[in-house]
């Protein structure tokens, strides 16, 4: 079954996923095909630790800080350092 | 000094007042728009019959050992399969193309008509079948039935 989405110019933000086949029907009421939505941002599901959170739907690049200096390592004294 | 009798109704006939509208997209059930109603499709001139639409509410016994009457406890609500009854076309044109198997949407009943201020019924709906009425001595006819999704908004104000 061929599917196409249509809106409607007072519901601009409620379009509708319809058989192909109705489309006439959609139009005598002022209904016109449209491109289909943009897909919603994912949800990170809610679990008992907390509530779900959005997440972008554009995958967002990974900062990563530079791992810190290490200190100079110290030598341990020996007992000819002492003499 | 007695009770007072409630407000006497102005009866009518159903056939020819009552609008049964198709709406694909309604945000809040409870509260359709205007322009959700408007953007819909009015199926009333082509219905010849109606089946179901009732909203019921089930009982549980609640029985006590100290009494033989056994009382009733209000439990689920149900509504049960729904239909409306189309005539067919000549050349095909007709409801099964807007109301196709799995179709999904609204059925809205303005029992009084869709005149503002009054209430209306509205039903979330899926197509389940819609079978072709094979009797071949009355006018052609398609029974589109539906399963009621979710609990109905009944008696919902029509919008201006």
């Amino acid at each position: 079954m061929a599917t196409v989405w249509m809106k409607h110019e007072t519901l601009p933000d409620q379009p509708i996923h319809v058989d192909e086949k109705a489309v006439p029907h959609y139009q005598s009421s002022g209904w016109e095909l449209t491109d289909a939505p943009a897909k919603p941002a994912r949800k990170k599901p809610a679990t008992a630790d907390g509530p779900g959170e959005e997440v972008s739907a554009v995958p967002v690049e990974e900062v990563t800080e530079p791992a810190p200096e290490k200190p100079a390592r110290r030598r341990a004294p020996k007992e000819s350092d002492e003499k | 000094m007695s009770a007072t009798p409630i407000t006497a109704s102005d009866r009518y006939y159903r056939q020819g007042v009552s609008k049964c509208i198709w709406v694909p997209t309604i945000a809040t059930l409870a509260s359709p728009t205007r322009s959700e109603i408007n953007a819909g499709t009015d199926l009333s001139d082509e219905i010849s019959a109606v089946s179901g639409w009732e909203v019921t509410g089930n009982t549980e016994d609640a029985p006590a050992l100290g009494s033989v009457f056994i009382g009733k406890v209000s439990s689920t609500t149900t509504a049960g399969d729904s239909s409306l009854t189309f005539y067919a076309d000549s050349t095909s044109t007709d409801v099964r193309t807007l109301l196709a198997r799995g179709s999904a949407g609204f059925i809205v009943w303005a029992w009084e008509g869709d005149v503002a201020g009054q209430l209306a019924d509205v039903f979330p709906v899926k197509v389940t079948s819609v079978p072709k009425q094979t009797d071949v001595s009355s006018v052609a006819q398609l029974m589109v039935n539906f399963a009621i999704t979710r609990e109905p908004a009944e008696n919902v104000d029509i919008p201006a």
